[in-house]
């Protein structure tokens, strides 16, 4: 990955603040990175249909569809999109499932380490 | 009440979702299955709201688990249910069929655990990603009427015009059951603007 | 000058102020400790150093993970570092938590037992300690036992009578006995064992947590001397107890079989209906060798007669059923039974490409001997023939009676024309053989029609019209013979 063409990132969370910390951790990771929010999974499908995305961190807990209902339509509209579930539940059954549809499941609020290692496919 | 900004509100509720999901995890791993709960909706209102509230949301009888808190933040939080259905509850947390009509000393007993890990989760991440600290109690169970409810939430003890109540709506779902409950943190407003400065400096690292 | 009110108030303060709390908390019937920001005992009342086993000086300055190293769950071990560090109150309940800490208890038997606690886990405002209070709530897991296990037998016994008013399976309902037994004696096995129509053996009916091999081994456990536990009760029409089936003698025979199922004793309590008519056994095999005490008692009492009603009214269907399917002079199939048996007969022979043969019997001459010789007479004479009949026939054959005289015979499968003349022609002989009533010789004959499927007709009415036809064939051609409804045959 050259530093030349940026990684666009979807960030899909209902609160506006957890997607601001999202932010702050991913600047510090210094990649060259094009950040993209969604509030909803509704949004999440809006800004998909215009916008390309190479990665995306979804929240699973959202008022209307949850995130694993989101990745699932992704899954199937977007497979080249790399998912990672987001989230504070980190109960094994949750990333079960989360690692059926063939997402990363990273624990909420995740560590730099942690997302800079997905981003980076390191994981 | 708009003592919090839209953000300072946003940002509540997702440290409210941060504890509620661990506390998710440390229930489902004390009853080895899956437990989801989710938080859709978090106000905060004043005593007299609280009251207006308490008698037009919730039925007339309660089960419920208190618990006080001290620190940045200090007051009486609790967890409240439907009477029944917290037996329910309890009974699908240890995997038993539903018993009696009256609930037993050791189901009381594991309500008030249930709420304990509930509350004491959602107090501690507040406090920890605040980097605040805070101080809770041992929890009791209780069942009361709704009328008696703000008696048991000390609400009607303090100075309506010092006391704010952070009302947060709760569904669970676990095993065969789906349940909704409330959680109620009534804050003491003297305490509250150390909350609030909490929130703020958070923030303003943030924005 | 002081009020009353006052007065009391100033010596209790006074009283208060004078207790010695260190005494106060040895003196508590319950686990008192105070731990430390390091999680270490500063203090523990005489109730711990007791339920330990250690004395308090052994305790002093160590925590609870040094003093039972590896044996405190990730739960309780976290729970104490989130009161002593975190300062968060917690609460470790007993049906959440059953392993807390490890403290024993001399029984009322001198056994030591485990202790059923729970745990209080509270921060001091006053200071930096945390006090920890273990209750011991053996009483209240005890009564909670008991109202779930009566709740249990309460909700069973519903169920019975719901499957009485509903008609639900029987196995179902014995099934659930067994499990009932199982869940509130612990560690053992159920099985309900019915007693054969010979009165004389049992069978295992239901037995759903043993191996099938179970099942069949106990199959036909006969009465007599020196029988087994279950035969015993059934004999003494009481609860029988074979404490421990390794040194029973009568048990030896068996003894690699109970080995293999893990049984080590047996408890018998009979199935007894009314007017005293047994009916079974209620077995209950425990893993390890006990003796039941009152409750197991009383529990295998009401079980056996839950069992007893479920059996009687199963009985009560399947006679009802029976009724409604046979001819009642005879018990032979009646005519809705032969359209099910053909119809039976019919889909399987056409799967699997059998011939098989129906045969309409009209016996001649019985009218006359109803109007000589009185219908009881005739009634009598239709037992004895019908018994003759079935007795030419092989045990997967149907005889059955349609109508006044007339029965219908269906051979399940034939090989041959010649096999099919064969029974017709012990038939005719049976029917004609003198009938000894009394004084009284009565004698009949029979005209006998056969049609062969597929030959004479693919269904059932094709088929029991053209055996009715050659019936009356035979009749013209001078009765007491048979007559095939195909050409092939009607040379006979």
């Amino acid at each position: 990955m050259t530093d030349s063409t940026p990684l666009n990132i979807l960030l899909v969370d209902d609160s506006r603040i957890a997607r601001l910390t999202m932010k702050h951790m991913l600047q510090s990771l210094e990649m060259s990175l094009n950040l993209l929010e969604a509030g909803s999974a509704d949004e999440a499908e809006t800004v998909l249909s215009t916008e390309h995305a190479d990665i995306a961190l979804i929240d699973f807990n959202m008022p209307g569809r949850d995130g694993l209902e989101l990745a699932a339509v992704i899954t199937e509209r977007y497979p080249h999109i790399r998912m990672a579930l987001v989230t504070a539940n980190i109960q094994d059954a949750l990333a079960q499932r989360a690692r059926d549809l063939g997402m990363e499941f990273l624990p909420k609020p995740a560590s730099v380490e942690q997302l800079g290692a997905f981003i980076r496919q390191d994981t | 009440m708009d003592l919090f900004s839209p953000d300072e509100h946003d940002l509540i509720v997702e440290l409210m979702n941060l504890g509620v999901g661990r506390a998710a995890h440390a229930l489902s791993q004390l009853v080895n299955d899956e437990v989801l709960l989710s938080v859709p909706r978090l106000e905060f209102i004043s005593v007299p709201e609280a009251q207006e509230a308490f008698r037009k949301d919730l039925p007339p009888f309660l089960a419920g688990v208190l618990q006080d808190f001290e620190g940045f933040i200090s007051g009486r939080a609790a967890l409240l249910f439907p009477e029944a259905r917290s037996l329910e509850l309890v009974n699908a947390m240890i995997g038993e069929e539903l018993s009696a009509d009256e609930i037993t000393e050791l189901e009381q007993e594991t309500l008030a655990e249930l709420g304990n890990i509930l509350l004491n989760h959602c107090l501690a991440t507040l406090a920890n990603q605040l980097k605040q600290q805070v101080k809770t109690d041992i929890p009791r169970a209780f069942n009361s009427s709704v009328s008696e409810l703000p008696c048991n939430l000390n609400l009607s003890a303090n100075d309506p015009n010092n006391t704010l109540v952070m009302l947060v709506q709760i569904d669970f779902s676990l095993r065969h059951s789906a349940l909704r409950g409330y959680l109620a943190f009534v804050i003491d407003l003297q305490s509250a603007d150390s909350f609030l400065l909490a929130l703020r400096e958070y923030l303003a690292e943030l924005l | 000058m002081l009020n009353s009110s006052d007065a009391i108030a100033t010596s209790l303060d006074d009283i208060l102020d004078n207790i010695d709390c260190t005494e106060l908390l040895h003196s508590l019937d319950g686990g008192v400790l105070l731990l430390d920001r390091q999680c270490r005992i500063v203090f523990c009342n005489r109730w711990i150093a007791q339920h330990i086993g250690l004395p308090e000086k052994d305790l002093l300055g160590r925590t609870l993970a040094q003093l039972f190293p590896g044996m405190l769950t990730p739960a309780l071990q976290s729970a104490i570092e989130d009161a002593c560090l975190n300062r968060m109150g917690r609460l470790l309940s007993y049906q959440l938590h059953k392993r807390l800490l490890p403290l024993k208890q001399r029984t009322a038997k001198g056994e030591l037992g485990a202790l059923h606690q729970s745990i209080l886990l509270r921060p001091l405002t006053q200071s930096e300690l945390t006090l920890v209070q273990v209750q011991d709530i053996t009483n209240a897991v005890k009564r909670e036992q008991h109202l779930r296990a009566s709740e249990r037998v309460l909700r069973l016994e519903r169920k019975v009578l719901e499957s009485i008013a509903t008609g639900d399976n029987m196995e179902d309902v014995l099934a659930e006995i067994c499990y009932t037994i199982e869940r509130l004696i612990p560690n053992s096995n159920s099985a309900i064992l019915l007693l054969n129509e010979d009165g004389k053996s049992l069978s295992v009916r239901s037995a759903p947590s043993l191996p099938a091999q179970f099942l069949h081994r106990q199959r036909g456990l006969s009465m007599g001397p020196g029988g087994t536990t279950c035969i015993q009760s059934i004999q003494h029409r009481a609860l029988v107890v074979s404490p421990n089936l390794m040194e029973d003698e009568a048990w030896q025979p068996l003894i690699e079989e109970i080995k293999r199922t893990n049984i080590s004793a047996c408890w018998a309590q009979p199935i007894i209906a009314a007017y005293e008519e047994p009916l079974g056994v209620l077995a209950c095999y425990p893993q390890q060798p006990a003796q039941p005490n009152e409750t197991d008692k009383l529990l295998l009492q009401r079980m056996s007669n839950l069992a007893a009603i479920t059996l009687e009214r199963h009985k009560r269907i399947e006679r009802i059923r029976f009724l409604a399917m046979h001819d009642p002079l005879t018990g032979l199939p009646n005519r809705s039974l032969l359209n099910e048996l053909l119809g039976r007969n019919l889909r399987r022979a056409c799967r699997e490409g059998n011939k098989f043969a129906l045969m309409f019997i009209d016996l001649d001459g019985f009218k006359e001997i109803n109007d000589q010789h009185g219908h009881d007479a005739g009634d009598d004479l239709l037992s004895i023939l019908s018994g003759r009949m079935t007795d030419q026939l092989r045990g997967t054959d149907t005889c059955a009676r349609i109508g006044g005289d007339e029965f219908v015979v269906m051979l399940e499968t034939v090989q041959s024309v010649q096999a099919i003349e064969s029974v017709a022609q012990k038939i005719l002989t049976a029917m004609s053989t003198p009938v000894q009533r009394g004084q009284m010789q009565l004698q009949v004959s029979a005209s006998i029609g056969v049609a062969i499927y597929p030959e004479d007709g693919m269904s059932a009415d094709a088929l029991l019209t053209q055996a009715d036809d050659a019936m009356y064939k035979a009749k013209s051609a001078g009765k007491n013979c048979w007559q095939s409804a195909s050409d092939l045959g009607s040379e006979q």
